[in-house]
This record gives structure tokens, C-alpha cells and sequence, in this order.
């Protein structure tokens, strides 16, 4: 590649970082990781991969699938090789009559969407994210009809778990 | 008394996850940028000394390694620290390390370089 093909690229890619910054934070909140990691850690560990995906980046997708599907992988890989402490242990039920606003009652749902398996996780917090059955059925190789399906069920046990408690 | 309002918390906390807002302000953001292209960016050969390093400038800072390594090659080979020297490119301390230092040939036989 040339110089200025090289200079081209890396303008791109700064664009790109600049338009999908939200997203990128977003998931980095969102795939808590353990007490020694920042949010900041994993944002540049997320702006690594894109980088080194960039090149494949062929437009087969939507940019923001794109940089969603990079970003989860690589906070799936961090979890795998730095743990996933503060929420491997079973989550606590807060006490709805002290959580007037919902924030623990969110925060209890969240972390039992984090207990699902790998690929149930993902779907959920997909969707979460705000994509669609058919994005998300794109971005794990599966029918949008499957998905559907799937979110249904893991909704529903979701829920079951939730209210048993609450 | 139970609180059945799982569908509330389900948009709460999609609204909550889709409502983070990067807090890095657009030079925080650029600077992190610059890191990783620095760190990933394919390697270009020193000319001179055919150290592989990141980026055309820090070939250039390669160069100076190499004619620094001449003019004080005891200083580079004997030791006395762990070769680390630190230079500021654009604005930013780096440190590169020169673990093995510069053969008074100026042939740098490691060459590494950190963003701090």
C-alpha cells in the first residue's frame, strides 16, 4: 500500500472511531468486566481489534453491525482471559421497597442476563443494543425467524427468574 | 407484594445501555486513535540499519538510535541501564528500547518501541 493509500486508511478509520464512539462505549459498559479493568482499558483494546479487522471491513455489512460484532468479540475474548469476577457469583434479589426508582431492580436484571450462556448472552444484549432480529441473525449466522425464537424463550426464562424474585 | 414490572426494567435498561455516551473528548479520542495505529500500523524497514519499525517517523528515530548507538556505543552496550531511552514524538512520551543497543556497525539487532 502506498503512503498516501496508508494516510487514506487511517483518516477512514479515525472517521469510523469518531461516528461509532457511543456504540464502542456502550458495549464496553455494558460487558462488565473485572474491578481492574476501565471501561478506557477495553475501549482501546476494542479500537486494536477494529484496527486490525479494518482491512477486511468490506462493507458486507452496516458499519455499526460491523464495529458491534468486533467490539462484543473482543470484550467475549478479554472476559475468557481476564475472568468475569464480579459477576460469576449467583446475583442477589434487591428489596423492591428500598429501590423506589428501579436502579437495583435493573441492575439485578442485568446481571442475570450476564448468567445466560455465551450465545443466549449475545442475543439478548444484541437486542438490548437495539438491533434487529434480522442484524442479529446476520451477525451469528442464524435465520431472523430463529432468532425470534430464541429471544422469545430466553426472554421468557429471563422473566421467570426475575419475578420468582421480585 | 410483587413487583411485576419486568417489562419496564427490560426498556429501562435497554434505554440505559443505548444512552452511554463516550466521555472522551475529540483529542482524548484522537490520541487513543494515534495509539493503536502506532501500535498496529503494518511495519516499514529502516533504510540504514534495517530495523523494522512502525511508522516512517519512527523509522527516522530508528536512524538517530542507530547514530546515537555510534557516538556513545559504551553507553548503549555496557549495561549500566536496561537501554531505554525516551524521546517525545508528537507531543507524546515514548520510550523505545533498544534491548540489545546498537553493534558499532549501527546494526540494531532488537528494536522495540512502547507507547506509554
Amino acid at each position: 500500500m502506498t503512503v498516501n493509500g496508508h494516510n487514506e486508511q487511517e483518516r477512514a478509520f479515525r472517521e469510523l472511531v469518531r461516528r461509532q464512539r457511543d456504540l464502542i462505549w456502550q458495549v464496553c459498559r455494558s460487558y462488565r468486566l473485572n474491578a481492574a479493568w476501565e471501561p478506557q482499558d477495553a475501549f482501546h483494546e476494542v479500537l486494536m481489534a477494529l484496527w486490525r479487522d479494518y482491512g477486511s471491513f468490506g462493507g458486507r455489512s452496516s458499519e455499526r453491525t460491523w464495529v458491534y460484532r468486533v467490539a462484543v468479540n473482543t470484550m467475549i475474548s478479554l472476559k475468557r482471559r481476564i475472568g468475569n469476577q464480579p459477576t460469576a457469583d449467583a446475583p442477589a434479589a434487591p428489596d423492591p421497597s428500598t429501590d423506589p426508582d428501579g436502579d437495583e431492580r435493573r441492575h439485578y436484571l442485568h446481571q442475570l442476563i450476564d448468567t445466560l450462556d455465551e450465545r443466549d448472552h449475545g442475543i439478548v444484549m444484541a437486542h438490548l443494543h437495539g438491533f434487529s432480529n434480522s442484524e442479529i441473525a446476520r451477525m451469528i449466522g442464524l435465520t431472523a425467524a430463529h432468532v425470534s425464537v430464541l429471544l422469545t424463550r430466553i426472554k421468557r426464562k429471563l422473566r421467570k427468574l426475575y419475578e420468582d424474585e421480585i | 407484594m410483587k413487583y411485576n414490572d419486568f417489562d419496564q426494567q427490560w426498556r429501562a435498561l435497554s434505554d440505559d445501555l443505548q444512552s452511554g455516551r463516550c466521555p472522551m473528548t475529540d483529542t482524548e479520542l484522537d490520541r487513543e486513535v494515534r495509539r493503536v495505529l502506532w501500535n498496529n500500523e503494518p511495519r516499514v524497514e529502516c533504510k540504514k540499519c534495517k530495523v523494522k519499525s512502525r511508522r516512517a517517523w519512527h523509522v527516522w528515530i530508528a536512524a538517530a538510535a542507530c547514530v546515537a548507538a555510534v557516538v556513545l556505543p559504551l553507553a548503549l552496550r555496557s549495561g549500566a541501564d536496561d537501554g531505554i531511552r525516551t524521546v517525545k514524538v508528537d507531543g507524546e512520551q515514548v520510550l523505545f528500547a533498544c534491548n540489545t543497543g546498537c553493534s558499532p556497525d549501527g546494526t540494531i539487532e532488537t528494536f522495540k518501541t512502547y507507547l506509554r
